[in-house]
């Protein structure tokens, strides 16, 4: 690019967006079809009308099968960015605000709020009362770095994601003790625990604990297929077993999440 | 509670939230402290003397409260509480000590250290009992500063 006779070099290091965007940008099935994971070429199924992505990895895609187009279902055409000299699949790696944040820590508690009656668990009204009367307590004991405080889960359909950020991080597992099944709260934690480990600079560099949170994430994805049903594995929760993919490659979660692009 | 007719809603919100803040800080100060507002030479977080922002690991991996912050000859010092008792707050996946997570309680003695040697932010939850707190590392806002969406002074 020439500015005031200065050349200057640009180079793409990824793309940033969420999956709708990403399937229009790279002309690729969006998120409800059945070949729709951009990392690997799993096949989901079809159960109870929604398209979900149980068990375990297909094989992973590369630039060249992509641009190659080996996997015909997942193509809609060809897309432009196809022009530049970029891998078409590490550098659109799987954004955090909208998978984790936004995706599976809002899932899951749209299952404890919201689930069917008969499932093991749906929290009762006293112990949705609970977690929002502790959520509220600590109003005026979040330090100056978060945009907002804590709401109770009553106006959980309006919690931005930097407030879902916040329970996944910070006050879920207090908020959460006691008062969940204990399954399900050690299953929240396994998710809890890796995604700080991959948040988090010098942890993520650690060789051992980049490994552990990884295996986290596995054990996380394959026990939601059990306490949740095999139709909540969505694309969302399918898209954690490649997390650790992206961070080695870009490094921690906060280095390519959509969190600076967006009101707070 | 109302300044100007305009986004009367947004108004009354941010009156609720000075309130409840306001009243928080007042009860912990002391005559002794002053609201010094200083900006950290090597870590990116702001600190106060006030609570809740005043919760921090010290570079040899203590937590210690800032109960104020004074200046000699140059120097920035903290008047620190440390805690006495550190232990870990769950040990299933992991210990939580291993990723910074700790629940800590019994404050004691005061003790001066260079601003320079607070490593980093914690927010301390406090248990209902009030006599312990379960304090977490402060993790995402570093890297928001360095994207640029919050300039760091």
């Amino acid at each position: 690019m020439n500015c005031n006779e200065i050349k200057f070099k640009i180079e793409l290091e990824n793309f940033v967006c969420d999956v709708p965007a990403l399937s229009f940008i790279k002309y690729t099935k969006g998120h409800t079809g059945y070949s729709s994971c951009s990392h690997c070429d799993i096949e989901g199924e079809f159960i109870s009308n929604r398209i979900c992505y149980p068990g375990k990895l297909g094989s992973l895609r590369n630039d060249a099968s992509f641009r190659a187009k080996t996997d015909i279902d997942h193509h809609n055409g060809t897309s432009y960015l196809e022009l530049l000299s970029i891998n078409m699949v590490e550098n659109f790696p799987h954004d955090y605000m909208h998978l984790i944040c936004l995706g599976v820590t809002r899932r899951l508690i749209s299952f404890w709020m919201k689930g069917s009656l008969f499932k093991k668990y749906k929290l009762s009204s006293s112990q949705i009362v609970e977690i929002s009367r502790r959520l509220v307590s600590l109003r005026g004991y979040v330090p100056r770095e978060f945009a907002r405080k804590p709401r109770g889960l009553h106006e959980m359909d309006r919690w931005k994601a930097t407030e879902l950020r916040q329970f996944l991080l910070y006050t879920g597992p207090f908020v959460l003790h006691h008062v969940l099944h204990d399954d399900l709260y050690n299953h929240f934690m396994t998710l809890h625990v890796a995604i700080r480990i991959l948040c988090t600079h010098s942890l993520c560099k650690h060789k051992q604990l980049f490994e552990y949170a990884k295996n986290l994430l596995s054990h996380f994805v394959a026990c939601f297929e059990i306490l949740y049903g095999k139709q909540s594995v969505s694309y969302n929760v399918h898209g954690l077993l490649h997390l650790h993919k992206d961070c080695s490659k870009f490094g921690n979660l906060d280095e390519f999440s959509a969190f600076p692009f967006e009101i707070i | 509670m109302l300044r100007n007719p305009n986004n009367s809603l947004s108004q009354i919100h941010r009156r609720i939230i000075e309130r409840e803040t306001l009243l928080r800080e007042f009860t912990i100060t002391d005559k002794h402290c002053s609201n010094i507002l200083i900006d950290m030479l090597k870590v990116t977080f702001r600190t106060t003397s006030f609570t809740p922002n005043n919760a921090f690991m010290l570079d040899d991996g203590r937590i210690v409260l800032v109960v104020k912050i004074e200046e000699s000859f140059n120097i920035s010092y903290a008047l620190c509480q440390q805690f006495k008792s550190m232990c870990n707050y769950f040990d299933n996946p992991c210990l939580s000590s291993s990723i910074g997570i700790f629940a800590v309680q019994n404050l004691i003695n005061v003790e001066k250290v260079p601003l320079n040697r607070l490593k980093t932010k914690y927010f301390l939850i406090p248990n209902p009992d009030l006599s312990s707190f379960i304090a977490f590392p402060l993790i995402h806002d570093e890297q928001s500063i360095r994207c640029g969406q919050v300039s760091p002074k």
